[in-house]
C-alpha cells in the first residue's frame, strides 16, 4: 500500500513539473535573408557549433527556430553561394536572431548541388521527393537554348518525358494529367510550350522546384501521380537588377527592384521564341509562311506591410501561337494570378491566406473556303487558408483548407454558318487537411496526416442518366449553384525515415490520393486541344493507393548519394475511351468512356555525385503500368500508353577550368506501348489496317545525347555574362515520333510502315547576362 | 469538327516533321485471319457481296475471294434471293434483288458453320444540285477542289451522306470518303468541299481538263457510323464499327446514290 502511494506521488510531481524547468531551453528564432536582395532564403542549414548534431534549416518562408539551453552558443550558417557566417548568441530567454548572409564574390572550388541539409538524401523524412534549385538546373546541358526545370526533372528516375514533341510527362506509371503543376501554389493546366519542347517556367524567375512522386504530404492533393511545386523568386528590395539572354531560339529579360526601398519589391520576366530559327534548323522551305512561337510573362510583387505581415502578388501569362499565313491560326495559353497574405501571429503560429485565379484557353481558326473555328477554356477561382504551428523544434503541425470553383467549357465551334456550343460544367473542389512532421528520436522522423477531399459537381448545366449500355436515358437540368453529386474521400498520408546510422536510412511511405479533373486524350500524342472533364454522377473520382520503400545511403562524406526505391500503386476508376469513341462534337462525353482499374509498380535507382569538379548522376527505372477495363482489349490487362520498361539517364557536369563548364546528358528509354496493326484488309478497293491488340506493341527505343558548354565571359560583383552552347541530339539519332501504316506511296501492291522523326543535330548559342 | 483541328495540327507539324520520313520494318504479330464482308444494295442495281479475309501486313495487296459461302438477302417488301458466286466479277451477285428506296434488307452469310447477319434500310435519294470547282488555300499554294451542292430534305429519313470521287472515271482511293451527318443541321442547303488528297506534294491529283465525277450516297445510320469510324482509323486505331453481327469485319449498306460530273477548269 505504501509503495503504491509513493509511486503516485512521484507520478503527480513529474506530470505537474513545468517542462521548461526540466532543462532550461529557450526558443531562438528568426529569418535568414540575402543581404543584397533581402530575399528570404529557404532550406538554409543552421548548425549549433558547440552541439554536434543540433541544427535546423529554414522553412519555405525563410524562418527557422531552435531550442537552446540557457547560455552562450555559436550559430554556424553555411549555404552555397554565400559566405559562411558565425553568430554568437547569449540565450537567457526566448529571443529573435535574424541572419543576414552576403553573397560570395568568388566562385567556390567545390560546387554543392543540393542546398538541402548535406545529408538530406539520408535524413529527410519525406521520401519520393526530388528537389532542384535553379543553380542545379543552370548547370545542366542547355536543351535547345533554354534551361528548363521540368526538363531537368525528367532526367531523374521515376519521371519520364512523354515523347518528343509531346507535352506532359509521366511519373511512376501515371498519365500526364495525373500530375499537378503549381506555380506559386496555383495550378497550370498546360505547362508546356511548343508541344512539349519548352515548359512554361522561365528559369530566371524560378527559385526552386519540388517534385513529389506520389507520396505527398496532406497539404497536397487533387492529382494521383505527382505534385510539381514551382516557386517564383521575389525581387530585390534594395536595388535594381536585370538579367537575360539572347539566343538563336529564344530570348528573355528579367527586371527586378524595389517599389519602396527595403519594404517592397517587384520582379518581371518575359520570354519569346522565334519560329524562323526552329524552321531553319529543320531545313524546311515552307517556313516563309509559317509562324510558330510562344511568349510568356511572369510577375511578382512583395510588400512587407508590418514586421508580421507580408503581402505578395504573383502572376503568369503565356501564349503559344501557330500561324500558317492565309490558312490557319491557332493559339493556346495560361493566365494565372494569385494574392497571398502571410501573417506571423507569434513565435509558434503563422498563417497564409491565398486567393487565386487561373484560366487556360485555346482557339483555332482555319479558312479552307469556309471559316471554321473552335474556342474552349477552363477557369478556376481558388481560396486557400493554412496555419502552421511550430510546437517545438521536432514537431510542426499544418492545418488548412482549400477550395477551387471550376468552370470547364469544352468549346464553341463554328463552320461557316453552322454552330455547335458545348455546354460548360461547374464544380467546387474542396480539401481540408491536417499534417504533422515529427522527429520522434534522433533516428526516426515521420510525416503523417489526413486529407479529406470533397468534390461537388454542380449546375448550371445538363446532367445525364445512363443505362448499363451507356445510352442516355434521361437528361436533367440543374440550376446554377445546385449540387448534382458530392464525392467525399479520406486520404491518409504517411512517410517515415529511419536512420540506420549517419550514412544510411530506410524510408517508407503510404499515400491515398484522389483526382476529379480528367484529361481525355484521344490520340497517342497529347495536343493542346485535349478535353478536360470533371467527376460527375457518371464519372467517379480516380483513387490511388501508393506504397513505397527505399534504402538511402551516402558515401565518402556525403560526396555520393545512392538510393533505391520501390513502389507499388493500385488505382481505381481509371478512364479510357471505348473503341471508336466519338468526342469533340458531343456534350455527352460520358457515353464514350469506360472505367476500370490500373496498377503500376517499379524500382528506381539513383547514384549522384554532389561535390567536386565532376558532378552528376546516373538514374535507372524499371517499371510497369497497366490497365484493366471491361470493354477494352477483351477485358484483359493491357499496357497503359505510358508504360515504359527501362528508363536510363546519365548526366555529367565537369568544370574544365574556372571559366569553362562542359556537360552531357544521355537518355535512353523503351518506347511507349502503342497499338500497331496485326494485319490488313480491303474496303471498297482500299487497304485498311486491322487492329487486334490495344497497346500490344512498343514504339522503337529512344535514345539521345545532348552536349553543352558554358563559357563565363565576365564575372564581377556587379555584372556577369556567359556564352552557352548546346547541341541537342548530338549523334543525330532518328527517334520515331510517329509510325504510320499505309499502302506504299510508290508501289500500291504492298503496304509499308513509315516512320517520322523530328529533330536531329540542333545546335544553339545564347548569350546570358546579369547585373 | 475535330478533324479541322487535326488538319491544322497536321499541316503545322508537317513542316517540323517533313525532314525525316523513312520506311521501316516493324515486327508485327500474325493473327488468325478474320472474315471481311462488303455487302451492297445500291439503288436500281443488283445486290452484291464481296467476301475476303484479313492478311498479314507484309504480304501483298491481292485479296483472294472466299468461296463456298451461302449468302441470302431478304427484303421487307417480300423479296428474297440466294446470291451466286460470279467468278468474273469475283463477287456474289443477286439476279433478283434490285435496290429500292425505303426498303429494309436483311443479309445472312453462312460460312464454315458460322453465321453473320446484318440489316440496312435504304434512305430515299437526294439529288445533287450542282458541282463547282474552287480553290482551297494551303500553306504555300492553293489546290483546286470540287464542291458539291445539295438540299438536305427536312426529316430523319436522309441525314447521312457519303461522297466518293472519281477522276477521269477512276475512283480516287488515296483519301477517305467525305462523310456528312445532318444530325445537328437537318434540312439546310449544303455546299460541301470534297478534298482530294495526294501523297506527292508536287503532283496534285486534279489537273486542268480532268473529268471529276462525284457520287453522292445516302446511307443509313449504321453504315454512316462504319464509314465515319473508318475515316478516323489512323487516330483511333480501332476497327471501324461494323453493322454486321457474328464477328466479321466490313459493312452491309443499302444506299441510294446519284452522280454528277464537272470538267476541272479554272
Amino acid at each position: 500500500m505504501y509503495k503504491h502511494k509513493f509511486l503516485c506521488f512521484w507520478f503527480i510531481l513529474i506530470a505537474l513539473y513545468p517542462a521548461s524547468l526540466l532543462a532550461q531551453t529557450f526558443k531562438v528564432s528568426g529569418t535568414v535573408v540575402d543581404g543584397k536582395t533581402k530575399e528570404l532564403l529557404m532550406g538554409v542549414p543552421i548548425l549549433v557549433k558547440e552541439m554536434d548534431g543540433t541544427g535546423t534549416s529554414t522553412s519555405a518562408d525563410g524562418q527557422y527556430s531552435l531550442w537552446l539551453e540557457k547560455g552562450s552558443h555559436t550559430l554556424s550558417i553555411s549555404y552555397v553561394g554565400y559566405e559562411t557566417k558565425e553568430i554568437k548568441v547569449s540565450v537567457t530567454k526566448n529571443m529573435r536572431q535574424d541572419v543576414v548572409l552576403s553573397q560570395s564574390s568568388i566562385s567556390l572550388d567545390e560546387v554543392v548541388i543540393s542546398t538541402e541539409r548535406p545529408d538530406a538524401n539520408v535524413s529527410a523524412p519525406q521520401t519520393g521527393v526530388q528537389k532542384m534549385t535553379v543553380q542545379e538546373v543552370m548547370k545542366l546541358p542547355v536543351l535547345m537554348g533554354e534551361r528548363d526545370v521540368l526538363k531537368a526533372l525528367q532526367l531523374t528516375p521515376g519521371v519520364k518525358a512523354a515523347s518528343e514533341g509531346g507535352a506532359g510527362f509521366f511519373v511512376r506509371g501515371g498519365s500526364s494529367d495525373q500530375n499537378l503543376i503549381l506555380l506559386d501554389n496555383v495550378s497550370l493546366y498546360n505547362a508546356s510550350h511548343l508541344l512539349g519542347f519548352f515548359s512554361t517556367f522561365n528559369t530566371d524567375i524560378v527559385r526552386d522546384v519540388t517534385l513529389y512522386k506520389g507520396a505527398m504530404p496532406a497539404q497536397y492533393g487533387e492529382r494521383l501521380a505527382s505534385i510539381v511545386d514551382v516557386q517564383q523568386r521575389s525581387g530585390d528590395v534594395n536595388g535594381y537588377h536585370a538579367s537575360g539572354g539572347i539566343g538563336l531560339i529564344s530570348s528573355n529579360l528579367t527586371l527586378e527592384g524595389p517599389i519602396q526601398k527595403g519594404k517592397s519589391s517587384f520582379i518581371i520576366g518575359g520570354r519569346r521564341t522565334y519560329a524562323d530559327a526552329i524552321a531553319r534548323l529543320s531545313g524546311v522551305e515552307e517556313a516563309s509562311n509559317a509562324y510558330l512561337y510562344f511568349y510568356d510573362l511572369n510577375a511578382k510583387a512583395n510588400f512587407a506591410l508590418t514586421d508580421k505581415d507580408q503581402l505578395s502578388f504573383s502572376g503568369y501569362w503565356g501564349k503559344d501561337k501557330m500561324v500558317l499565313k492565309d490558312f490557319a491560326d491557332t493559339d493556346w495559353g495560361n493566365l494565372v494570378a494569385s494574392l497571398k497574405w502571410n501573417h506571423r501571429m507569434n513565435y509558434k503560429w503563422s498563417s497564409a491566406t491565398t486567393l487565386s485565379f487561373n484560366r487556360y484557353a485555346y482557339h483555332a481558326n482555319a479558312d479552307i473556303g469556309i471559316d471554321v473555328s473552335v474556342t474552349a477554356d477552363i477557369k478556376d477561382f481558388g481560396f486557400k487558408q493554412e496555419f502552421i504551428y511550430n510546437r517545438n523544434p521536432n514537431n510542426e503541425w499544418r492545418f488548412g483548407l482549400n477550395s477551387i470553383y471550376h468552370r470547364v467549357a469544352p468549346g464553341d465551334q463554328k463552320a461557316g454558318t453552322a454552330r455547335l456550343n458545348l455546354l460548360p460544367r461547374y464544380a467546387l473542389e474542396n480539401g481540408a487537411y491536417v499534417s504533422n512532421q515529427w522527429k520522434l528520436t534522433d533516428n526516426l522522423e515521420i510525416v503523417y496526416g489526413l486529407r479529406m477531399s470533397a468534390f461537388m459537381a454542380m449546375g448550371k448545366g445538363e446532367y445525364y442518366t445512363l443505362d448499363s449500355e451507356k445510352n442516355v436515358l434521361d437528361t436533367t437540368y440543374y440550376k446554377g449553384g445546385k449540387v448534382v453529386k458530392t464525392y467525399i474521400n479520406l486520404e491518409p498520408r504517411f512517410s517515415a525515415a529511419y536512420k540506420l546510422n549517419d550514412l544510411s536510412s530506410i524510408k517508407a511511405a503510404y499515400a491515398r490520393t484522389t483526382q476529379n479533373m480528367h484529361l481525355l486524350q484521344h490520340s497517342a500524342m497529347g495536343t493542346p486541344y485535349d478535353r478536360w472533364t470533371m467527376s460527375s454522377n457518371n464519372i467517379k473520382p480516380q483513387i490511388a493507393d501508393q506504397y513505397s520503400l527505399g534504402y538511402f545511403r551516402n558515401f565518402d562524406n556525403n560526396t555520393f548519394e545512392f538510393s533505391v526505391e520501390a513502389y507499388y500503386k493500385d488505382m481505381k476508376n481509371q478512364l479510357d475511351f471505348k473503341d471508336n469513341a466519338e468526342f469533340g462534337d458531343t456534350d455527352i462525353v460520358e457515353t464514350e468512356l469506360l472505367s476500370g482499374k490500373g496498377r503500376a509498380y517499379g524500382i528506381e535507382l539513383m547514384l549522384k555525385k554532389r561535390v567536386g569538379r565532376l558532378t552528376g548522376w546516373i538514374g535507372y527505372t524499371l517499371s510497369k503500368s497497366e490497365k484493366k477495363i471491361d470493354g477494352i482489349n477483351f477485358d484483359r490487362w493491357y499496357s497503359a500508353h505510358q508504360d515504359r520498361t527501362h528508363d536510363i539517364s546519365i548526366v555529367g557536369i565537369y568544370e574544365l577550368t574556372p571559366k569553362w563548364t562542359v556537360s552531357a546528358a544521355w537518355v535512353y528509354y523503351t518506347g511507349n506501348a502503342l497499338t500497331y496493326p496485326s494485319g490488313k484488309y480491303q474496303i471498297d478497293g482500299k487497304e485498311v489496317m486491322y487492329y487486334a491488340e490495344r497497346n500490344g506493341y512498343r514504339a522503337p527505343a529512344y535514345h539521345r545525347l545532348d552536349l553543352g558548354a558554358v563559357h563565363t565571359l565576365k564575372k564581377t560583383k556587379k555584372f556577369t555574362s556567359e556564352l552557352a552552347f548546346s547541341l541537342y541530339n548530338a549523334y543525330g539519332r532518328e527517334n520515331a515520333y510517329m509510325i504510320n501504316f499505309r499502302t506504299n506511296d510508290d508501289d500500291p501492291t504492298k503496304t509499308s510502315a513509315y516512320q517520322y522523326s523530328l529533330f536531329r543535330f540542333i545546335p544553339s548559342i545564347s548569350w546570358n547576362f546579369k547585373f | 469538327m475535330k478533324k479541322i483541328i487535326y488538319i491544322i495540327l497536321a499541316v503545322a507539324s508537317s513542316f517540323l516533321v517533313s525532314s525525316c520520313e523513312k520506311i521501316v520494318t516493324v515486327d508485327l504479330h500474325s493473327v488468325e485471319p478474320r472474315l471481311v464482308i462488303e455487302g451492297k444494295v445500291p439503288l436500281n442495281e443488283y445486290a452484291t457481296v464481296r467476301l475476303t479475309t484479313t492478311k498479314d501486313f507484309y504480304s501483298d495487296n491481292e485479296f483472294e475471294p472466299i468461296l463456298g459461302a451461302v449468302i441470302t438477302i431478304e427484303a421487307d417488301n417480300g423479296e428474297f434471293d440466294t446470291l451466286d458466286y460470279d467468278p468474273l466479277k469475283k463477287l456474289y451477285v443477286s439476279d433478283k434483288i434490285v435496290g429500292q428506296e425505303r426498303v429494309t434488307y436483311n443479309l445472312m452469310v453462312v460460312l464454315d458453320e458460322a453465321e453473320y447477319t446484318a440489316t440496312s434500310k435504304m434512305p430515299p435519294l437526294v439529288p445533287i444540285d450542282s458541282l463547282t470547282m474552287d480553290f482551297v488555300k494551303s500553306v504555300n499554294t492553293k489546290y483546286p477542289y470540287p464542291y458539291v451542292h445539295f438540299q438536305d430534305p427536312v426529316g430523319k429519313e436522309n441525314d447521312y451522306y457519303r461522297h466518293l470521287v472519281f477522276i477521269n472515271g477512276k475512283k480516287h482511293t488515296l483519301n477517305d470518303d467525305a462523310m456528312t451527318s445532318m444530325d445537328h443541321s437537318d434540312g439546310i442547303y449544303v455546299s460541301r468541299l470534297i478534298t482530294v488528297s495526294s501523297n506527292d506534294e508536287d503532283n496534285h491529283p486534279i489537273k486542268k481538263g480532268d473529268e471529276i465525277t462525284i457520287e453522292q450516297q445516302c446511307l443509313d445510320k449504321s453504315c454512316f457510323k462504319f464509314f465515319n469510324t473508318l475515316s478516323n482509323i489512323d487516330n483511333s486505331m480501332n476497327n471501324p464499327t461494323t453493322n454486321i453481327a457474328g464477328g466479321a469485319l466490313g459493312y452491309f449498306s443499302a444506299y441510294s446514290f446519284t452522280r454528277a460530273s464537272i470538267i476541272a477548269e479554272w
